[in-house]
C-alpha cells in the first residue's frame, strides 16, 4: 500500500498519443496503447470534485434485526431511529434460515436446497417486509391496502440497494415489519418436517443513507 | 459516459487495423471536443490513485457462540467480543467504493490432519450472497464513530452482504478521509447462524480462512 504513485494520465497525454497515431502505420501500432491509456484515465473532474461537501459525508447503514422468527410469528415491528437529518438512498436485506437438524434429511441437503432454490441471493425469498415512516406512512400497497412484499421484490442484495429517496429529519423513525414465508418454502404436508425446519434464525433489513448536513467526522 | 464511447472506438480500432487510422482521427476529434467543453477533464495536479486498495482483513476467524435460552449472556448476534482492526489512512483520500469477501473452509483435524469432506463441502455451499459476504458480519467506523452499522441508537453489526458490495459492484461511497485518520473494521464469523442445529454433527465449527473489506481510494494529495 503506497502513499505515492505515478502521475495520472491526462486528456493531454491522450491527445498527444492520438496525434502520434495519425499516421497509418502508427495507428495500428499504437492502438493497444490508446486503449490502455483510456482505461487508465482518472474519472472526470466533474465526477470527483464537484459534489457538495456534505455529499461526501458519512454513509450510514441503518438496520433492524429480527431473530428466531417462527413461520406463524408476527414479530414486533422494529424501528430505525434517524440519528441525523438523513437522506435514505436504498434498502438491502439478508436472511439466515436455521437449517433443520440432521435427522430431517441430513446436514448437507438443506444447504444444497437452499443454494439451488429461487430465493437467492441473500435468502430474500424467505420473507416479506414492509416499512412505514413514523408508524404512519406506508409505502408498499396493493392499491387498496398496505401489504408486506417479498424482499426479493422490494430490497437489494448489497451489490445493489433497491433505490429509495427519503429525506428524513433527525429522530424520525422507519418502522419495519416482517413476515416469514417459510411455509411456502417448506410446505405443510412435506414428509418428516416440523416447524423446527422453518425458523428464520436472523433477518436483517438495512437502509443505506447519507447525512444531509455536514458530518461531524469530516 | 464519453469514456465508454472512447474505449469502444479504441477497441474497435485495435480489432480492425484497416480502420485504425480513421477511428483514431475520430477519437482525436472527440478528445479535443471534450477538452474544450471542460466537463470531462481529469483533475489537474492530483495523483491518480484508483489502484489504491485499502484492505482490512482477518484470517482463520472462528465463530463466536450465539446466545441461547440456556446461555443468554453470550455476545448478541449483532455484536462481537473481538476488537476492531484499525487502519491508519496513509494520505488524504476520497474513498469511492467498498467491497467485501470471505471464504469458509473445513479445518484439518488437530490430531490426524484430515479434513472432513462433508464439512468442507458444507463450507463451500453455505454462502447465499455473492463473494461469501453473508458468512461474516461487519461494522465500519472512522475515528471511533461507527456509521456502517447502527439502528440509529447503538452500534450494530450486520451481515457484510447488507453493508458492503462486491469487487464487481462495490458499494459506492464518497467518503473523504484525512491522512492519519483511523478506519476501524470489526469482523464476526457468523457461519454458525444457519448451522445452529447441525453444528453438533459437523465435527468442528466452520472457520473463515479469510474475511476482508476493501476500500477503493483516490489520493487527493498533490504530488
Amino acid at each position: 500500500m503506497a502513499g505515492n504513485g505515478v502521475r495520472a494520465p491526462t486528456l493531454e497525454d491522450l491527445q498527444a498519443l492520438l496525434q502520434r497515431a495519425q499516421g497509418a502505420a502508427d495507428s495500428v501500432a499504437l492502438t493497444s496503447e490508446v486503449v490502455e491509456l483510456i482505461q487508465a484515465l482518472p474519472p472526470p473532474q466533474s465526477e470527483i470534485l464537484s459534489r457538495p461537501f456534505y455529499e461526501r459525508g458519512s454513509l450510514w447503514t441503518l438496520g433492524v434485526s429480527f431473530e428466531n422468527v417462527a413461520p406463524d410469528d408476527v414479530p414486533t415491528p422494529q424501528n430505525v431511529l434517524m440519528p441525523h437529518d438523513m437522506w435514505i438512498r436504498g434498502v438491502v436485506a439478508q436472511a439466515y434460515w436455521k437449517n433443520p437438524a440432521p435427522d430431517v434429511g441430513g446436514a448437507l441437503v438443506p444447504a444444497l436446497v437452499q443454494r439451488l432454490a429461487p430465493i437467492q441471493p441473500n435468502n430474500r425469498g424467505l420473507f416479506e417486509v414492509g416499512w412505514r415512516i413514523d408508524a404512519r406512512q406506508g409505502f408498499i400497497s396493493s392499491g387498496q391496502a398496505e401489504i408486506n412484499a417479498s424482499a426479493q421484490l422490494v430490497a437489494g442484495d448489497g451489490q445493489w440497494a433497491a433505490p429509495m429517496d427519503w429525506r428524513l429529519e433527525k429522530n424520525q423513525t422507519v418502522e419495519v415489519r416482517l413476515r416469514s414465508r417459510m411455509r411456502d418454502f417448506i410446505p405443510l404436508g412435506l414428509p418428516d418436517t416440523t416447524d423446527d425446519a422453518r425458523i428464520l434464525r436472523w433477518v436483517v433489513v438495512a437502509f443505506w443513507g447519507e447525512e444531509l448536513r455536514q458530518p461531524s467526522v469530516q | 459516459m464519453s469514456r465508454d464511447v472512447w474505449l469502444a472506438i479504441a477497441n474497435e480500432a485495435a480489432r480492425d487495423p484497416s480502420r485504425a487510422a480513421r477511428l483514431n482521427a475520430l477519437l482525436l476529434d472527440l478528445v479535443r471536443e471534450a477538452k474544450e467543453q471542460g466537463g470531462d477533464s481529469t483533475p489537474p495536479g492530483y495523483l491518480y490513485a484508483a489502484a489504491h486498495q485499502w484492505i482490512v482483513r482477518v484470517r482463520d476467524l472462528d465463530p463466536e457462540p450465539l446466545p441461547t435460552a440456556a446461555f443468554p449472556a453470550r455476545t448478541p448476534i449483532t455484536a462481537s467480543a473481538l476488537d476492531a482492526i484499525p487502519f491508519r489512512t496513509p494520505f488524504t483520500a476520497l474513498i469511492v467504493g467498498v467491497c467485501g469477501w470471505a471464504l469458509a473452509r473445513g479445518g484439518p483435524d488437530p490430531t490426524t490432519g484430515v479434513v472432513d469432506l462433508g464439512e468442507h463441502i458444507l463450507a463451500q455451499v453455505l454462502p447465499t450472497a455473492e463473494a461469501g459476504r453473508d458468512l461474516f458480519s461487519v461494522s465500519i467506523g472512522l475515528d471511533g464513530q461507527v456509521t456502517f452499522g447502527s439502528d440509529g441508537r447503538d452500534v450494530r453489526m450486520f451481515p457484510a452482504s447488507c453493508v458492503v458490495g462486491t469487487r464487481l459492484v462495490p458499494r459506492a461511497m464518497a467518503w473523504t478521509v484525512r491522512r492519519n485518520q483511523i478506519i476501524q473494521v470489526k469482523f464476526r464469523n457468523i457461519t454458525n447462524v444457519p448451522l445452529e442445529n447441525v453444528t453438533p454433527l459437523v465435527t468442528r465449527p466452520l472457520r473463515l480462512a479469510e474475511a476482508a473489506v476493501n476500500f477503493f481510494a483516490l489520493n487527493l494529495e498533490r504530488p
